[in-house]
């Protein structure tokens, strides 16, 4: 397998979380399209550079990734907390 | 004195390590010291004013570390003084009312801390990656500092917020991760000087931008502002509007002078225009007071995006324009603070009558309108004035001449905020708190002199900017 199936590979995946997280209403599915994003960006970043400059970035950020999934899970439990519900369309106490 | 490299950086350095330090320190001391608890605030605000000692002196040429990943230069140096004063008066405001509940004091200066931490090494940083590490350094906090109440309306603010901007950042790292393949080194510099690339360049370049303007709100990427800043607690909604827009303009005019033409340049005008039209017409419709400070954020946001078409004298009258709209947003939101009896501010027809209750705050609000609106001799007015004149000279003249319509668009509604403090007549007598917590008060009464004096006297301030400017 090539560094460019590879790639398209990371695109594809790419393009299919980031249409899933436009697309979808239930927050905790939008939160793992992110991470999907994160990690088909990840994937690019490695295959189609081999210096390992850019293995020493995947591995930040796997760690942005993580504090990313950090801080959104507590925001999802505070919010399933206070609305009792977790769909996007759901919670509409702000105007807009 | 000869100057010593070495012994700069150090106290330089010193700066951005002694604040995280400082958020350890707010998040740990008080679990082991009874008697800390409760002072979080005052340790903070303490260590704010130790870190700005360190930017008295700037270094007289750019000097690069950790292999060019962060660039100290009079030019850091002057947005790193900016950002401590914005913590300074975040932390003046979250004193005189805490927004954090009993017990999550030290979590929330924590987070205020590092974020600002990521702002300065955001506004240091010499290549794209540092720059992103940075951005999330900065956005992370701050989701969480957007719903540290845990109630409602913030935390809803908080979500919207978070969603977006990791959306943002997700689209910022395949951006990366493209322009990681097609070029030697993410280094601002190397990128430069690299031949322009093709088609998959400009993608990747789109990616970053897009990701980028997510936290500078340029239209499209705004949709999250208006909730964001009308749920979170108003001290952060002054922050955000202060501080991380400050960030995100910075790292949006790094990117985009890489490029002196070409389709990148055209997509930032059209940006520019959609921002400046679509905000003020939006903002138009707006009664909540904290939203309509919101659209106002973006329509500034649009109007700085003027500004680097400017070349050379764009950078100069960006710099000038980030301090004076800082004033006037952080002045205004403080404001909003003490008149707040909900979360989610007070309406604007809650002011009427508040030129008779409080005719010194209500003339402070009517100076931060008059500012955001452009009237002279506000400070707002030059700020405007020279990051519309450096476009002029630039050749961008139609660019200007929209955003000019549209400034002229929005002093109708910065005009009726003032309108209805001091002509309206209140429905229930104008019940406005009487009391209101001195240190609010004084750090508004300190942005009114300063939108004022920064105006009649504009030379130190954009002396100052020019200096920093020419280090770009």
């Amino acid at each position: 397998m090539s560094a460019y199936n590879l790639a398209s590979l990371a695109f594809l995946l790419f393009a299919l979380a980031a249409a899933g997280f436009l697309t979808c209403g239930s927050l905790v599915r939008m939160l793992m399209f992110l991470e999907l994003m994160l990690n088909a960006a990840n994937i690019a970043l490695v295959a189609l550079n081999p210096l390992p400059a850019s293995q020493a970035y995947a591995v930040m950020i796997f760690a942005i990734a993580a504090a990313e999934a950090g801080v959104g899970l507590a925001i999802l439990i505070t919010l399933s907390a206070n609305f009792k519900t977790l769909q996007a369309g759901n919670i509409k106490e702000l105007k807009g | 004195m000869t100057f010593d490299p070495v012994a700069y950086a150090a106290s330089a350095l010193a700066g951005p390590l002694l604040l995280v330090l400082a958020a350890f320190g707010c998040l740990l001391l008080p679990l082991f010291f009874k008697a800390l608890r409760g002072t979080q605030g005052m340790i903070a605000l303490g260590a704010v004013l130790v870190v700005l000692i360190f930017f008295r002196q700037a270094p007289p040429a750019q000097l690069s570390f950790f292999s060019g990943a962060l660039n100290l230069s009079p030019l850091s140096s002057y947005l790193w003084a900016f950002a401590m004063g914005v913590l300074a008066l975040f932390f003046a405001l979250s004193l005189a009312k805490p927004p954090a509940p009993e017990g999550s004091e030290g979590e929330y200066y924590f987070l205020a801390f590092m974020a600002t931490t990521g702002l300065l090494v955001m506004m240091a940083a010499g290549d794209l990656f540092t720059a992103f590490i940075a951005l999330e350094l900065l956005s992370l906090p701050v989701y969480a500092l957007a719903g540290i109440r845990r109630s409602k309306p913030g935390i809803e603010a908080a979500y919207k917020y978070f969603m977006l901007g990791a959306f943002g950042s997700g689209m910022t790292v395949m951006g990366i991760a493209v322009l990681n393949a097609l070029y030697p080194s993410l280094d601002f510099v190397a990128l430069k000087a690299a031949a322009p690339a093709g088609q998959l360049a400009l993608a990747g370049f789109l990616l970053v931008i897009s990701g980028f303007a997510f936290k500078t709100a340029l239209v499209p990427f705004h949709m999250w502002v208006p909730d964001a800043y009308e749920g979170a607690p108003t001290q952060v909604s002054a922050f955000m509007g202060a501080a991380v827009k400050a960030g995100g303009v910075v790292l949006l005019w790094r990117v985009f002078s890489l490029f002196d033409g070409g389709p990148i340049r055209e997509i930032f005008w059209w940006l520019t225009v959609i921002t400046a039209v679509f905000a003020n017409l939006a903002a138009l419709a707006q009664n909540g007071l904290k939203r309509l400070l919101a659209y106002s954020s973006i329509a500034h946001a649009g109007y700085i995006a003027v500004a680097f078409f400017g070349g050379q004298r764009g950078w100069e009258a960006v710099l000038y324009y980030l301090p004076v709209y800082a004033m006037a947003t952080i002045g205004a939101f403080g404001v909003v603070l003490i008149l707040e009896k909900d979360e989610k501010g007070p309406k604007i027809d809650d002011l009427a009558g508040l030129a008779k209750t409080r005719p010194w705050l209500a003339a402070a609000m009517a100076a931060f309108m008059f500012s955001l609106a452009g009237v002279p001799p506000l400070a707002g007015f030059f700020a405007k004035f020279y990051a519309f004149a450096g476009a002029v000279a630039g050749g961008y003249t139609s660019l200007v001449v929209i955003a000019v319509i549209m400034s002229a668009v929005s002093i109708y509604y910065y005009l009726r905020v003032t309108v209805v403090m001091y002509m309206k007549v209140p429905a229930n007598g104008g019940d406005h708190p009487v009391e209101a917590p001195g240190l609010a008060e004084a750090v508004v009464f300190l942005m009114a002199a300063g939108v004022l004096l920064a105006g009649l006297f504009s030379r130190p301030l954009l002396a100052l900017a020019a200096e920093a400017s020419r280090w770009f």
